[in-house]
């Protein structure tokens, strides 16, 4: 493939190299994993950039070939152990705004969120990304009313974990 | 509940200055790598099954066998079987090809996984053929031999190598469903798992 769209790419993935990694952080428990997803991801991206016509927005893009690399085509490693505190990087930036007591309850959330299935997890992960249901019913492949009704399920699910 | 997790969505969004930053020379080197995604496993796995039966029809068709089909009256229903099988062959291998190029990391999930199970559903339909050819031409390979030469059975009981001939062609075909439901086991497992989970969410 030529130069000029390589470096498109690869400066268009610069960009927008977090949508990615938010991604793999969901998916994955670890370092090697989440680095094993990215490289995957990026090999993805890159493979079908040549029919992205720019009518959508590259990060729009991004986000459906990142979750369905992550969903289905993605096979992890069987390094599975769970580096430490790779899951509580994402709260340690601003623990000063919250008491003990609501970080621990995020902190407990994040995890309940990290054990639902690939499908919950990405409903939830574009509920968090500040998607709308037409978004997030296009990248899934359902219907807005679906993704709303599965959305307040995986709520209900989430609500029940942390209120047992 | 919901205010939670609000509170973690705005967490969430503020993790950026958490994120690992990679520069485009780290970049760079991960266009050349290869894929290691389950796609790429079931074309691998798909082309060995296609490999491990076209193998299987050569090596019925050795000399030893030739010579068997000639002293056996086999020759006309042998040529028969090799045309029909490799007719097959090319109509699934090519039904494959057309639906593995639909493959698109592109599309949204739902359209994705159903078609990488479509593609895998192929080569699934193309070994239940191959099982069933493999069963009713060797039932018929064995009508024919015994009418054409009796002698074969001089001394032998019809019902007891009619018995045999079952129970190996049974043993076989169990194998090859074990061998079979193993390995799609461990391919398609998770692509099962997701893709009943979004057509859960349709009813």
């Amino acid at each position: 493939m030529d130069k000029h769209l390589q470096e498109k790419f690869v400066t268009l993935l610069e960009e927008n190299q977090n949508i990615v990694h938010k991604v793999c952080r969901l998916y994955t428990n670890n370092r090697d994993q989440h680095n094993d997803l990215f490289q995957e991801v990026t090999i993805q991206l890159w493979r079908a950039f040549p029919k992205f016509r720019g009518d959508a927005k590259f990060s729009t893009w991004m986000y459906r070939v990142a979750l369905n690399t992550a969903i289905t085509l993605y096979r992890k490693s069987k390094r599975t152990v769970q580096t430490q505190d790779f899951d509580n990087v994402m709260f340690r930036i601003s623990s000063e705004e919250y008491d003990d007591t609501v970080e621990l309850q995020l902190k407990v959330m994040y995890s309940a969120i990290k054990d639902l299935n690939d499908i919950e997890k990405a409903l939830v992960f574009l509920y968090l990304e500040d998607k709308n249901y037409k978004e997030i019913s296009e990248t899934m492949g359902i219907t807005e009313v679906n993704a709303r009704v599965k959305m307040n399920r995986v709520k209900g699910k989430l609500k029940k974990i942390l209120n047992p | 509940m919901v205010d939670k997790l609000e509170l973690l969505k705005k967490q969430w969004q503020k993790q950026e200055g958490t994120l690992p930053k990679l520069t485009k020379e780290d970049i760079y080197p991960m266009l050349l790598k290869k894929s290691s995604s389950i796609v790429k496993w079931i074309s691998i796995i798909s082309m060995l099954e296609f490999g491990f039966w076209i193998l299987l029809s050569f090596a019925f068709g050795g000399s030893d066998s030739r010579q068997f089909e000639e002293e056996h009256g086999l020759q006309t229903f042998d040529n028969i079987i090799l045309v029909l099988h490799l007719g097959a062959l090319i109509f699934f291998v090519l039904w494959f090809y057309r639906n593995y190029k639909r493959i698109q990391s592109t599309d949204s999930s739902k359209v994705l996984l159903e078609n990488i199970i479509k593609t895998r559903k192929t080569v699934k339909y193309y070994i239940w053929f191959s099982m069933a050819f493999l069963a009713v031409s060797a039932t018929i390979a064995f009508i024919i031999t015994t009418q054409n030469n009796p002698e074969d059975l001089a001394g032998r009981s019809m019902t007891v190598l009619i018995l045999q001939f079952m129970v190996i062609i049974g043993i076989m075909m169990l194998l090859m469903w074990g061998f079979y439901r193993m390995i799609y086991g461990i391919l398609m497992k998770r692509l099962d798992r997701n893709y009943k989970e979004l057509k859960k969410m349709e009813l």
